[in-house]
């Protein structure tokens, strides 16, 4: 495999002061199928569950009237002297009745992921970290970027004031992503705004340090931002809402720290993309596919069968079908205008022939008085 | 890294970008260095290695064409495009200078027309006085007659 790529490190004032090779992980195959899958199921693990009380709507001792009284078979509240009695009781259609299914405390509330599956799709989703394309997509604002993934001196993680972590953000370019979380704070739409979630608004860029000398106070109260350490990433900041391509900022000390993080994980190795170099288009170009490949044939397609005629109609497939066939027709036609013929001259012959009209004597005779 | 074809299907179906709308017929992109704004792999700024930017210039004036430097690191993204602006001329030349980066120097000869198009569009639209109106069109016909009828009434 050829030398791994380097990553500048920069200072607090934004320029590079030196390079670290890019670790292992950011080579993990990008695989949004597992990421998806498993943030699905550790997003699960934070709730809370709920259902509605067990008794709900069966608070009474309604029986069924049975039949014959003219009205429906659902149990009815007994009694007197109340609305209440002889109104209908505990179906999920009635009024005053528990819900359909009630939910219930027992519900899966906590999914459990195998271990690997997670360390794979953290993998999966730090590598995605690495693709301009991908953070882009995301919608984080990193254009003023010089290169991704962004690492920054260990000093970063000693900095102890939000006017100082500010600065290094406006400095290596990455503050136009609090920008946007800023802008982007809106009340939240729907019932959670009365339930202490009121507001909502974008994520912001990831900080990754190796040990808080100060560091999370510091970045902590910047809109959109999160800290999260080295030896604790986790999916859910990684791929927020499962798509990968988050924003990630390091420090130095926990960038290359990312090595041994991975190797100290018994019974993990890293995963391997299945082709080396997954380029379609430089695959199909290669020499070798090249070199193996027939050469192109014409752009128009030969019939490998005739077009079907009809002999009964096209003449020349009826006579390659029946020699006797152009006789035939012939002396049929010669036929044909023979008798045609014959009539047209006894038609002519009859017209020579045109009757005498009648004599005068004969007509004074017929129409005689 | 990952290679673009790879890139396109990571974000074929989430992106920032991606413009879904009633009525629209299509899924529109509003990524840069995309020339005809369509969401699709050809088009793709985000994607591609070698995608092809056509702006307006900020001053008004002018066209910007930006493609990537062939050095640049796959991880690079500010510099990473090499940017080159067209002042004087008309659509014509615009188009000359757009077909000529795009097109004939090999960069992307398959975007070259969409390239062109979205060069002279722009120069269009930067005219004093804006884009020319087409001619009024003549009336004809019964609506013709009803226009004297009220004339001479009037």
């Amino acid at each position: 495999m050829a030398a791994r790529p380097t990553v500048n490190v920069r200072g607090l004032d934004g320029a590079a002061s030196g390079s670290v090779p890019l670790p292992a992980v950011f080579t993990a195959p990008i695989r949004p199928d597992v990421v998806e899958a498993i943030h699905k199921n550790m997003a699960k693990n934070k709730r809370q569950p709920y259902a509605v009380a067990t008794n709900a709507g069966h608070q009474t001792s309604a029986e069924s009237w049975g039949t014959g009284r003219a009205v429906a078979r659902i149990p009815r509240v007994g009694g007197g002297g109340t609305h209440r009695s002889g109104q209908a009781a505990f179906g999920n259609m009635v009024r005053g009745g528990h819900m359909f299914a009630p939910t219930k405390l027992w519900r899966r509330w906590f999914i459990k992921s195998n271990q690997n599956q997670k360390r794979f799709a953290t993998a999966s989703a730090l590598a995605a970290t690495a693709v301009p394309s991908l953070l882009l997509a995301r919608g984080h604002r990193v254009e003023e970027l010089e290169e991704v993934p962004l690492v920054v001196a260990s000093s970063v993680e000693s900095l102890t004031k939000t006017k100082e972590a500010v600065a290094l953000l406006k400095s290596v370019g990455a503050y136009d992503d609090v920008v946007k979380v800023s802008n982007s704070r809106k009340v939240r739409a729907g019932v959670g705004k009365i339930r202490n979630r009121r507001h909502v608004q974008r994520r912001g860029p990831l900080v990754i340090y190796n040990k808080d000398d100060g560091i999370v106070k510091a970045f902590r109260n910047i809109p959109g931002v999160e800290l999260c350490s080295v030896s604790a990433l986790n999916l859910l900041q990684l791929a927020p809402g499962g798509h990968v391509g988050r924003f990630c900022i390091w420090t130095e000390a926990a960038f290359s720290a990312l090595d041994d993080v991975f190797k100290a994980k018994s019974g993990f190795t890293l995963p391997v993309a299945k082709i080396a170099n997954a380029d379609v288009t430089r695959l199909i170009n290669s020499d070798e596919v090249q070199s193996v490949v027939r050469a192109a044939g014409s752009s128009k397609t030969k019939r490998p069968y005739t077009q079907h005629k009809n002999a009964l109609k096209n003449r020349s497939v009826l006579f390659r079908l029946n020699p006797y066939a152009q006789a035939s027709i012939r002396s049929e036609l010669r036929a044909q205008q023979q008798a045609k013929a014959a009539k047209a001259a006894n038609k002519a012959k009859k017209h020579k022939e045109a009757k005498v009209p009648a004599s005068k004597e004969f007509l004074e005779q017929l129409l005689a008085p | 890294m990952s290679t673009q074809d790879l890139q396109w299907l990571l974000t074929r179906k989430t992106s920032s970008y991606i413009v879904k709308q009633k009525g629209l017929g299509r899924v529109f992109s509003r990524e840069p260095s995309n020339l005809t704004q369509i969401h699709s792999y050809k088009y793709s700024g985000l994607v591609n290695v070698k995608a092809v930017g056509v702006e307006a210039a900020p001053s008004g004036r002018g066209v910007v064409i930006s493609t990537r430097k062939s050095k640049a690191s796959p991880y690079a993204i500010k510099g990473s495009r090499s940017v080159q602006t067209i002042k004087k001329g008309g659509s014509r030349r615009a188009a000359g200078v757009v077909a000529s980066i795009v097109g004939k120097k090999g960069y992307r000869s398959d975007l070259t027309k969409a390239a062109v198009a979205r060069a002279s569009a722009i120069v269009k639209s930067q005219q004093p006085g804006g884009r020319k109106q087409p001619p009024a069109k003549k009336v004809r016909g019964a609506a013709a007659r009803k226009v004297v009828v009220e004339k001479t009434e009037a």
